[in-house]
């Protein structure tokens, strides 16, 4: 077998082994739970709290992760390495240790002020909000920067040296000629947001109809041994996301 | 116009030492240099994209080594052109237009005549992507020159084209650059486009000034080794100077076993320690002909090693009569019918062709 071969045999076994787990699912899959998942209130807003959720966290992370991504991809400044670093922390941080490390925030005194004076943040969907934020930030701003990195520092010299400022050469050469790669970012954002478990849960915790996301609906049906009703869940949960990322994927390409 | 004081430029281990340059207003300078010379760099300081480690340049009558580029007013175009892919050609072009404020309508009263000029009116609804080398390049002129600036810097801006199309865009642009009393600034290793272009020329290598002042001055005086090798010179002969006679210098040049005369009025001599001077004498291959033995002042004793034909001409490499030298002579294919390696054959030098540079 050549190398080539064997490659393209591995990346097929990758397809195969989520293929065979999806495919898995059909064993308890009926039309029957699956219609009794689409008429129950719970489930549908277990998808509109994900998905309200998972979008508005892009919207959040961008505003800070396209400022901050364009000043790690162009500029040299002092702690320019230990932010660097710190972007992976929610990565090598498990999820549910982060939503730990933001309940403890809340229970210090900077954190019971926050609440009391501001806004309340656990057993909230804004905790949801708050707990996805945190867990996607690092991603999204390496994501933001990896995209400006794809476009020479040359474009910015030459529209400056064409009378551009800095803010107008950013505007009119580096962010479009970086648009697949920060719509790409979005994407990955936002994907990583709706699957995101450990976090939310530990910040939001499980209450039907107010926290609940569509993984934590998930795990809430395997605890209370409603196979059907998980499975359900987990189908859908894969429906929204296939869906949502071919299309953006069909956007993309055009 | 344009003076530039002792500058140095840091580039990694690369830097450009105590630069120091005058550009007259209204005139095209050229700046002639090996590759890696530290042209570039230059550019990219006088434009504004690098900042200066040392040294002050003065632009219309103030210091702009510290100003931000777009504050400049200095027109670009980098060797790489860096047109921008998110826009048409037309985009392109008025880019540094829009960026000021000009209107649409004014933008497209300048676009038309240069884009009809420049042949590319035909393509300006077309994305970058779709253009030819050439055409890209046109495009990037269009854009360098389309806002009038005071000072436009040109970076080998024209090395990947075709000779005919070079041709016409040097015309054109020479045509333009007097017309509108422009003060160009020009990078190019090509001599052809510095003798065109340039009324000024400098020339550059491993970060250093070799030689700047008017044209005819430099092409046809060289004063040192380097800047000679620059201009293309190919000979170059250890040579002793033996005295004056009848405005002529005198030099013996052991590798030839005989004598050679340089004016006395080349800018290298008449010095007072020209004895002590080392010197090198510089033929171009061009000025040097095969002759034959019973013509005045042939040079006898050289012996061919090689020839290439190239066309009309070829190139000889001659073994001279100091064996360990030997010198490329450039002659018609018609005065070495009947040669081949090996043969003996006497050489002449052109009068007044002899260039006396000091070795640096």
């Amino acid at each position: 077998m050549t190398f080539r071969r064997a490659g393209i045999a591995i990346a097929l076994l990758t397809f195969l082994i989520y293929a065979a787990l999806i495919a898995s699912l059909t064993t308890f899959l009926s039309v029957d739970s699956l219609q009794a998942l689409f008429s129950s209130a719970r489930t549908l807003h277990a998808i509109k709290t994900s998905v309200f959720a998972a979008t508005l966290v892009v919207f959040i992370a961008g505003l800070v992760a396209l400022p901050a991504g364009f000043a790690l991809s162009r500029h040299d400044f002092v702690g320019r390495r230990i932010v660097d670093t710190m972007l992976e922390l929610p990565l090598f941080v498990s999820p549910a240790a982060l939503g730990a490390m933001i309940l403890i925030f809340f229970s210090t005194s900077a954190g019971i002020w926050v609440q009391n004076n501001l806004q309340q943040f656990v057993f909230t969907i804004y905790g949801i909000i708050l707990a996805q934020f945190v867990a996607v930030l690092g991603v999204s701003v390496r994501l933001c920067k990896a995209a400006f990195d794809e476009v020479p520092t040359r474009y910015d010299d030459m529209a400056r040296s064409l009378g551009a400022g800095s803010f107008a050469a950013f505007r009119t050469v580096v962010l479009p000629n970086a648009r697949r790669g920060l719509f790409a970012a979005a994407i990955l954002t936002w994907a990583k947001a709706m699957g995101e478990f450990g976090a939310t849960i530990t910040v939001a915790g499980t209450i039907a109809m107010r926290t609940e996301t569509l993984p934590i609906s998930i795990y809430m049906r395997l605890a209370s041994a409603d196979i059907e009703g998980a499975v359900g869940a987990i189908a859908l949960l894969i429906c929204v996301s296939l869906l949502v990322l071919y299309f953006s994927r069909f956007i993309s390409s055009r | 116009m344009l003076k530039i004081e002792n500058l140095n430029i840091v580039a990694g281990k690369f830097r450009v030492k105590n630069l120091s340059l005058n550009l007259q207003s209204g005139l095209c300078h050229v700046i002639v240099g090996t590759t890696g010379s530290g042209k570039t760099l230059l550019l990219e300081t006088i434009a504004g994209l690098r900042r200066p480690e040392r040294g002050s340049i003065i632009f219309a009558g103030r210091d702009i080594s510290m100003v931000e580029p777009e504050q400049r007013n200095i027109s670009y175009l980098p060797q790489d052109l860096c047109l921008f892919p998110n826009m048409l050609v037309r985009e392109n072009i008025c880019y540094g237009l829009r960026i000021k404020g000009i209107g649409r309508e004014e933008a497209d009263r300048r676009l038309q005549p240069l884009a009809v000029e420049l042949d590319i009116a035909h393509l300006l609804d077309r994305h970058i992507d779709h253009l030819s080398g050439g055409e890209r390049h046109r495009t990037a002129l269009a854009r360098a020159i389309i806002s009038d600036s005071q000072l436009i810097l040109l970076d080998e801006p024209f090395s990947s084209l075709n000779l005919g199309l070079k041709r016409k865009l040097w015309h054109y642009l020479k045509q333009l650059q007097v017309d509108r009393k422009w003060t160009m600034l020009l990078v190019t290793h090509d001599l052809e486009e510095a003798q065109l272009l340039g009324d000024d020329l400098s020339l550059i290598a491993n970060g250093e000034l070799v030689d700047t002042g008017p044209k005819s001055e430099v092409f046809c005086f060289p004063k040192t080794v380097s800047a000679a090798c620059i201009l293309g010179v190919e000979n170059f002969l250890p040579a002793r100077f033996e005295g004056r006679s009848n405005g002529f210098c005198e030099f013996y040049s052991p590798a030839l076993e005989t004598k050679l005369a340089v004016s006395a009025s080349y800018p290298t001599l008449g010095r007072d320690d020209m004895a002590e001077t080392c010197y090198k004498l510089g033929i171009r291959a061009s000025d040097i002909s095969i002759c034959s033995s019973d013509f005045a002042g042939a040079i006898r004793g050289c012996v061919i090693e090689n020839i290439f034909k190239k066309g009309r001409t070829a190139t000889l490499v001659l073994r001279c009569p100091q064996k360990n030298f030997s010198l490329l002579v450039e002659a018609d294919l018609s005065e070495i019918v009947g040669r081949a390696p090996g043969d003996d054959v006497c050489i002449s030098i052109a009068p007044g062709s002899v260039m006396a540079l000091i070795q640096n």
